[in-house]
């Protein structure tokens, strides 16, 4: 085999890196469906990055294999280059330019900066939507006065969420001006009624979202890979992350019930069938190192059908945070027979 | 040349194999070699942390590591080591002082007893158990070994192979991870006021696990499926009986003569008796009986000035400083309870007379019986005639009888007024140890903003919480609260108070309303609440 053997090693490695990553949306190794409104967008420019520089790591890679095959030494040093050693027949047509520097030169700084430009301003009205108030349509813009409110605190090695109370809530949806201010100030002040649950992100189908991200030891990651969100949290900053998932029309994404056996919520429920299905359990990971425990910082999200059933999770997880004795869930129960009685 | 490219082939394809060997769901058993080990670290004994006193205020101040051997109590960043003068077998036991043949025998009857890391058990035969609490505490060999590989995972690096508290990341944690060997838990619902330290329920366990503890390195685990959350509640439980069994051993089990530790009995049944009273603790626990029974809540949720008034009074039982109008109000509500006591007194009393009457007849009976079968009978002997369990038995009040000795309003007037005169005075009393007697600033100094260090049971200087912050580790719901003014958190030094409140715990309710609202600047507000 000899020095030719290098060639091989990386021809078959390199052939295993692009087999693996061709075939792995087939096998169930791929990203996970997009289940947000700006998801699709996210993907777009995934794939766009994606086929560039595979293309640019198939025709690099695959040059790199055959001038080591063609050029291998010998071992013997007063010849090190093999005499066979000449331009490849598909290349003679380019050795004038190949000789001219100058005009190499040129070409791998055009391309690549022509490329660049096109990702950096393919990207930017993407950002934005995600990113922006301002740059909302006057239905997101409303949307967004409705949001889902929750404040969200990372720590080692956990999530702890906090939700306004059911009360509260219906407060904000009834009288928007006057509730406005409370509605405004919410991710900056914890309330005394507010409800606290922990790595568990409750959210219903088609409704804006918004988080107030803050960590309370070092820099956390809020990644939700199915909703395509993924956003740093920084010590000392409270900072607002925007999501939707998209109406029931599109795709069902509520994967939650109400197990009475458990007293708790489960998720990880197919909306079809009913039952257990792991394609729904929606993980809220950390995307950044933040320490050795950094694999554990797992949530969930559960993504409820409609706002009642929301107003409904939310009712019982507040009459267990706020617990006097043992009859909690009858107390929840009453209070959602009461509201859902007409 | 051709050795290198051999190597590096070798290389990736043990990485490839590496790497899809990973499997989250894989949970490795223990190796069969790993030991608990003996425990090495001083025993701060019972009691002994309080009487070293209280430590300066300094925010700044950095945690220290755990006690891992007693030379570490002289260096001089510990705090320790300006009472070092103090630290005699009286307050600290070193284990080390224990001679090699008896340490042997000590980790010998504790591996018969309690199993290695890859085989846990309770050997209930041993220890001398009813195979009846191994089922009920969920203490079978499969559940340890279940648990054993989660904690192996999971728990381990900070609660350590032992449950020591001392993994290897437990030295950068503070507050420290809980040491199970003392079988002292903070956090738990069971009643702690009877002046009996108990140990928590399952479910408090439970709880700790699914909801972490806020303010501390422990995280939830809620992610873990029921059965193995289950298991690792057994494992713990299992850990921290073995502990008890060897700390009890070495502390009550050893005496110190000529600079070594000395047993008094044989070790392993020293270790078999400590393993069962600590088996049993738990055992006791887990019955509902010693549930903390919580007072209902006596207000509606949406009553407002219920609630100014309640914490208004919360605020008055934890500064110590009731005002008059305050002090009035319980004054007037305990003395209609002194005035229902006199009347329940003088109930009873006429039970009770009623009940010996009937005693007395049925002892004059049997004697007649005796005198008319034996007439010679010695007088020792006839002193010694009593009616049997049964017949004692039958002189108790049926219901019947009772209904007709209650008492009519004229005798209960009489006795409410024949103890009328004394009511007064001991209502005001009684108010008063009431409404100061607990007096949470004398520790948690300025609602905890002041607070003292102060060494826990574990030897570990900690602070009462600053709780203007609203930072609660035993958990924010008001029956949490509740659970820590009614039964304290074991081996803080903050004590059970339920016992001040008796028969009037709700009580402990306003005090719950205060703790609640204090870290909130609106609610303040809203309940002309002042904090200074």
């Amino acid at each position: 085999m000899g020095n030719k053997g290098w060639s091989v090693l990386f021809g078959v490695v390199m052939a295993a890196c692009f087999i693996g990553f061709a075939i792995s949306p087939f096998v169930g190794w791929w990203m996970p469906p997009g289940l947000s409104t700006h998801a699709a967008d996210v993907d777009f420019l995934f794939y766009v990055i994606l086929y560039i520089t595979t293309f640019f790591f198939v025709l690099t890679e695959a040059l790199i294999v055959v001038f080591m095959w063609r050029y291998a030494g010998t071992g013997d040093m007063k010849h090190p280059v093999s005499e066979t050693a000449e331009y490849p027949n598909f290349l003679k047509p380019l050795t004038n330019i190949l000789h001219d520097q100058h005009r190499v030169e040129m070409a791998w700084t055009f391309v690549p900066a022509v490329i660049l430009l096109y990702i950096a301003f393919a990207q930017v009205g993407t950002w934005a939507n995600i990113k922006y108030q301002s740059r909302k349509t006057s239905q997101e813009a409303k949307d967004a006065a409705n949001a889902l409110q929750i404040g969200v605190s990372a720590r080692q090695f956990e999530w702890r969420m906090r939700y306004p109370s059911a009360l509260r809530f219906e407060k904000w949806l009834k009288d928007k001006g006057a509730a406005k201010p409370d509605f405004d100030s919410f991710g900056k002040v914890p309330h005394a009624d507010d409800v606290y649950v922990v790595n568990e992100l409750h959210i219903w189908q088609d409704h804006q979202v918004m988080v107030h991200l803050s960590t309370k030891d070092v820099i956390h990651s809020f990644n939700l890979p199915h909703f395509r969100v993924k956003q740093d949290a920084l010590p000392g900053k409270l900072i607002p992350v925007w999501f939707k998932t998209l109406p029931e029309s599109k795709v069902k994404t509520f994967n939650c019930k109400w197990d009475a056996d458990k007293k708790r919520y489960v998720d990880g429920i197919n909306p079809d069938t009913g039952k257990e299905d792991p394609n729904y359990t929606f993980d809220l990971a950390c995307a950044e190192l933040c320490g050795w425990g950094h694999y554990r910082m797992i949530g969930r999200v559960f993504v409820h059908q409609n706002k009642d059933d929301f107003t409904k999770w939310l009712i019982r997880a507040e009459e267990y945070h706020r617990q006097r004795d043992g009859n909690w869930l009858e107390k929840a129960d009453e209070r959602i027979a009461q509201m859902f009685k007409k | 040349m051709e050795l290198t490219f051999r190597r590096i082939a070798a290389g990736i394809a043990a990485l490839t194999l590496g790497l899809t060997g990973c499997n989250s769901e894989h949970y490795p058993a223990y190796s069969p070699g790993v030991k608990y080990g003996l425990r090495k670290d001083p025993i701060i004994k019972g009691g002994a942390a309080a009487k070293l006193g209280d430590e300066r205020y300094d925010p700044e101040r950095p945690g220290v590591f755990p006690l891992m051997k007693m030379s570490d109590m002289q260096q001089p960043e510990h705090p320790f080591h300006a009472k070092a003068k103090d630290l005699s077998d009286e307050l600290v036991r070193d284990p080390t002082l224990v001679q090699a043949d008896d340490q042997k025998k000590l980790e010998e009857a504790l591996v018969l007893m309690f199993g290695t890391p890859a085989a846990p058990t309770v050997n209930a035969k041993e220890i001398g158990l009813p195979e009846s609490l191994i089922k009920e505490l969920a203490l079978d060999d499969t559940t340890l070994a279940m648990g054993s590989t989660r904690y192996r995972v999971h728990c381990l690096h900070c609660h350590g192979v032992p449950g020591d508290g001392r993994g290897p990341t437990a030295k950068w944690i503070n507050p420290h991870p809980r040491d199970f060997r003392s079988g002292t838990f903070k956090f738990q619902s069971v009643d702690q006021a009877s002046g009996k330290t108990r140990v928590p329920a399952r479910g408090d366990l439970v709880r700790t696990l699914r909801q972490g503890i806020e303010g501390t390195a422990m995280p939830t685990f809620s992610l873990l499926k029921d059965e193995e959350l289950e298991a690792l509640v057994s494992y713990v439980i299992h850990l921290s009986i073995r502990g008890e069994a060897e700390k009890n051993t070495l502390v009550y089990g050893f005496t110190l003569q000529a600079g070594t530790l000395k047993p008094g009995a044989p070790v392993k049944d020293d270790v078999k008796t400590y393993a069962e009273i600590a088996a049993k603790r738990w055992l006791e626990s887990s019955s509902p009986d010693v549930a903390i029974k919580v007072t209902k809540y006596p207000y509606r949720d949406d009553d407002m000035n219920a609630l100014k008034a309640s914490v208004k009074r919360g605020q008055a039982i934890f500064t110590a400083k009731p005002s008059a109008e305050i002090s009035k109000e319980l004054e007037g509500k305990l003395k209609d309870g002194i005035l229902r006591e006199l009347e329940d007194a003088a109930q009873t009393k006429k039970f009770e007379d009623a009940e010996q009457k009937k005693l007395n007849a049925a002892i004059e009976k049997k004697k007649k019986e005796a005198l008319a079968k034996d007439p010679k009978i010695t007088k020792d002997a006839l002193e010694a005639v009593y009616p049997d369990d049964k017949e004692v038995e039958a002189t108790k009040l049926t219901d019947k009888e009772k209904e007709s000795l209650k008492l009519t309003a004229q005798e209960k007037a009489a006795a409410v007024e024949a103890g009328k005169g004394g009511a007064d005075k001991q209502a005001v009393d009684r108010a008063k140890s009431m409404l100061t007697g607990a007096n949470c600033v004398s520790c948690h100094k300025n609602y905890g903003r002041e607070a003292l260090y102060r060494f826990d049971e574990w030897g570990t200087l900690v602070r009462p919480n600053n709780l203007a912050i609203g930072n609660l580790r035993g958990g924010k719901r008001p029956v949490d609260i509740y659970y820590r003014v009614h039964s304290g958190i074991n081996g803080s030094g903050m004590t059970p108070f339920g016992s001040t409140f008796k028969g009037h715990e709700y009580l402990i309710w306003d005090v719950v309303n205060f703790v609640q609202a204090m870290p909130h600047p609106a609610m303040r507000q809203s309940l002309d609440l002042k904090l200074d």
